[in-house]
């Protein structure tokens, strides 16, 4: 009937070894597009006079169209040509043109906040306020009293009170001066966005658009300068004052209204007008890293587009099996999947027949190379009939295969 | 006394062990294997006979973009006004979301013409359709949509009080005290209001089949006074919805893009946002879609079988559980409802209601049999429509 943390421990490190729990690899698979289109076009224009740019104000039409040749030209599926579409007779050859808008723009906002912050003494004081300052990139100010203040994480307050435990188990009482401050601080806000609304259309003996795609990226940052932390108003300020009134007339509380107003706040005192103008010493963004920024957001806004017209490469994460040969576990865990197959090929336990399957699937070029995986795994798991890890990889191929059925069903309508 | 105390403790444990079950059985049935499939949800309104959409122009009806700045109570108020070719990309932005939407939808042919788009307004695109003088011949159906857009940015200071506690220190029980303070807690917000009319008219017979005005509202705000605890509370369960959300997601979906909640989304991102969200709904009331829904396995059967409904793997569940219950001299009611259920996974809903049948004939109190039964005759009532608007493709 006992309860006890030793009970509780063996029953997570059993629901941890749960197949979900287990460490899982990643896989680059190919895939078929996700619209049929027709085997016939296999020359793609971009045409850039119908890439309406009047709203792209990050200028990213000539990012958008070299990466979108690239990424559909690495696939093999079609050559792609940027430019009107020309030098070809539509009544013999069918082709297909790429157009759309791009829409895109940025803003940088800079400005001035408060907030209220602790300060605390003692080690675990000066241990949360290191805390806080790496977990949060916050700027740490010192209080009158000396004491370092920081706006306290959820990881500060853990490892302040840890802390303070451990102090109290060796017997060491902690007895900190605190106080709480009102400070400012000044950032500066970056954001991008990026839209790009693409149509894919055929044109040869008929015209007919295939497929439209509208899809949007977007980054922004957050970035403070940790010296522009000031504190404005400390909870010590009064602090004999309060000392004295309290030793001749405990009475509370203390009115004086004016002393309590935190003037320095005012976005319109003087003082706050005279800090606004103080350059923040915030470092604007790198032009090499914005130039990685906008080609992340192009890359995204692309994905979608890509992935149904064109055959695309995608990670999956599954485990690989690994009670059977190690040296072929080890070559599907590289990515070496036809040295694996090479070495599986006369594989009879379940787990190398899993892994046999596995390199089909991850190598897949055609449509076969999935029955085969799909065939392989049901061997798996008719000798291992309980295994989740089998059955997942059959749930994988059937999936795979019903969509290129309706991919078929769709090309045959 | 030592024995009140020994049973005291007994007590206890016995409280705990019992906290410790109904902890358990909320966990298990929140972990009991379920499937997720996809059904086929019909239009809210017929579209029979409406193969072939174009989509038409989006009018822009009124944009208005405010900056409020707020000094010590005084207010500053100034309109942006844009461009007519910022109009028009704003216009093709939210068309463009539209149209994203009801093409991934596999019951409609888009068709891009740009004869309905270069109309100016819904009045003179509705002449066109009355005279019957437009030029593309093989279209159902035309969308056109009216937008009004505000977006207010206001940059202004809230004021409110703050504790500020004082702890001398040093000893136990040292002198201490509470001071409250008028802080002024400065903030900027951005808020979007996007109302969009959009109308579906058929062509010959000509007649409106639908029209929707809908509205949707966003707002972010940076900075302002210190969240309250219910506040609290409640942005960090949106937090870890969001996150739970995201989990879900593909994981291609997830771009590896540095985003912060701490930055206020721009005019276009708010736009596309908004429009998305319209979108949505009006693809559900003139298209049918796919909706996910989470059913129950039944866990007493064939253990390899349920793996493989869990994994997805409904043909091979089906192949193992006909063999099982080939074998089998006293058939397993739930052996029976897995396959019911790996039938109507696959789409076979006559065959899924045979076996439901059968199986709650074993079993008749047994409540996941019931629903299997109960989803089926829902669908058999719906399937009228559904195949109604199908039939459109033929």
């Amino acid at each position: 009937m006992k309860l006890n943390t030793g009970f509780f421990a063996i029953w997570l490190i059993l629901f941890c070894l749960q197949p979900g729990f287990t460490q899982a690899t990643q896989f680059e698979v190919q895939r078929p597009g996700k619209r049929a289109i027709s085997r016939s076009i296999k020359k793609v224009f971009i045409d850039p006079g119908n890439i309406n740019d009047t709203a792209d104000k990050l200028l990213l039409k000539s990012e958008v169209m070299a990466a979108l040749k690239r990424r559909l030209n690495k696939m093999g599926r079609f050559d792609v040509i940027i430019g009107p579409p020309a030098g070809f007779d539509p009544n013999r050859e069918t082709v297909a043109v790429i157009q759309g808008d791009i829409i895109s723009g940025g803003e940088v906002d800079q400005g001035q906040l408060t907030e209220k912050a602790e300060c605390k003494s003692g080690i675990s004081g000066l241990v949360g306020a290191g805390t806080a300052g790496n977990s949060s990139n916050q700027g740490i100010t010192f209080s009158r009293r000396g004491m370092l203040c920081k706006l306290p994480t959820m990881e500060s307050r853990l490892v302040e009170k840890g802390l303070s435990m451990g102090l109290s188990l060796l017997g060491v009482q902690e007895f900190p001066r605190y106080d709480e401050v009102v400070r400012v601080y000044k950032y500066k806000n970056l954001s991008l966005f990026a839209q790009v609304n693409l149509s894919f259309t055929q044109i040869g003996t008929n015209r007919e658009t295939l497929t439209i795609r509208s899809d949007a990226a977007s980054f922004s940052r957050h970035t403070v300068s940790p010296g522009s932390y000031h504190n404005v108003r400390e909870s010590g300020d009064n602090a004999p004052l309060i000392w004295f009134w309290f030793r001749f007339t405990p009475i509370a509380p203390v009115v004086i209204r004016e002393i309590g107003v935190v003037r320095a706040t005012n976005p319109d005192s003087y003082r706050a007008r005279w800090y606004e103008k103080v350059a923040p010493n915030i470092r604007d963004i790198d032009p090499k890293e914005k130039k990685e920024i906008l080609s992340q957001l192009v890359h995204k806004t692309l994905t979608q587009f890509i992935q149904t017209i064109s055959p695309y490469r995608t990670l999956i994460q599954t485990e690989v099996a690994s009670g059977g040969n190690d040296r072929a576990q080890k070559m599907i865990e590289e990515g070496q999947y036809q040295k694996a197959r090479d070495l599986l090929v006369s594989a009879t336990t379940p787990d190398d027949l899993y892994n046999l399957g596995l390199t089909y699937e991850a190598g897949a070029t055609t449509i076969e190379d999935y029955e085969d995986a799909m065939q392989l795994y049901s061997q798996a798991l008719a000798k291992k009939p309980n295994s989740a890890l089998f059955a997942q990889g059959i749930g994988r191929m059937e999936f795979q295969l019903r969509a290129h059925k309706n991919v078929r069903k769709q090309a045959a309508n | 006394m030592s024995h009140e105390i020994v049973d005291v403790k007994c007590r206890l444990s016995i409280w705990r062990f019992a906290l410790f079950i109904i902890l358990m059985s909320i966990f298990v049935s929140g972990c009991a294997p379920k499937i997720r499939l996809k059904v086929v949800r019909p239009a809210e309104v017929s579209t029979t006979g409406i193969q072939k959409v174009a989509i038409g122009n989006f009018e822009v009806v009124s944009i208005n973009r405010v900056f409020k700045v707020e000094r010590d109570g005084q207010w500053q108020i100034k309109k942006i006004g844009l461009t007519p070719e910022q109009e028009k990309a704003l216009s093709n932005q939210i068309r463009a979301r539209v149209v994203n939407l009801l093409s991934t939808t596999p019951y409609f042919q888009l068709v891009y013409t740009d004869e309905f788009k270069q109309l100016e307004n819904d009045a003179a695109l509705q002449k066109l359709i009355a005279a019957g003088g437009y030029r593309t011949s093989e279209i159902n159906a035309v969308i056109n949509g009216r937008i009004w857009l505000d977006v207010t940015r206001i940059n202004s200071s809230e004021i409110d009080k703050v504790d500020l506690e004082y702890v001398q220190g040093g000893r136990e029980n040292s002198f201490n005290y509470t001071v409250q303070s008028l802080v002024y807690w400065p903030y900027k917000s951005i808020s979007g209001s996007l109302a969009l009319e959009m109308k579906m008219t058929r062509l010959n017979p000509n007649e409106i089949i639908s029209v929707t005005f809908d509205t949707r509202q966003a707002s972010y705000k940076l900075g302002g006074k210190p969240a309250g605890f219910g506040d609290q509370i409640a942005s960090g369960m949106q937090a870890a919805g969001q996150a739970l959300a995201s989990g879900l997601q593909d994981r291609n979906a997830s771009s590896g893009i540095e985003e912060s909640n701490l930055v206020l989304p721009n005019f276009d991102q708010i736009v596309a946002d908004l429009s998305e969200s319209i979108a949505a709904q009006f693809a559900r009331r003139v298209s049918v879609t796919q909706v996910e829904v989470s059913y129950a396995i039944a866990t007493g059967g064939n253990k390899s079988a349920t793996l493989l409904i869990e994994a997805g793997a409904y043909e091979k569940a089906i192949e193992v559980l006909n063999e099982t219950l080939a074998r089998a001299d006293e058939k397993n009611p739930d052996d029976i409802y897995n396959l019911g259920l790996c039938y109507e996974a696959i789409g076979e809903f006559g065959v899924a209601l045979v076996t439901y049948n059968d199986a709650i004939a074993l079993d008749s109190n047994n409540l996941i049999y019931a629903q299997g039964i109960g989803r089926i005759e829902r669908m058999k009532r719906e399937k009228r429509r559904i195949a109604d608007q199908l039939t459109r493709k033929n």
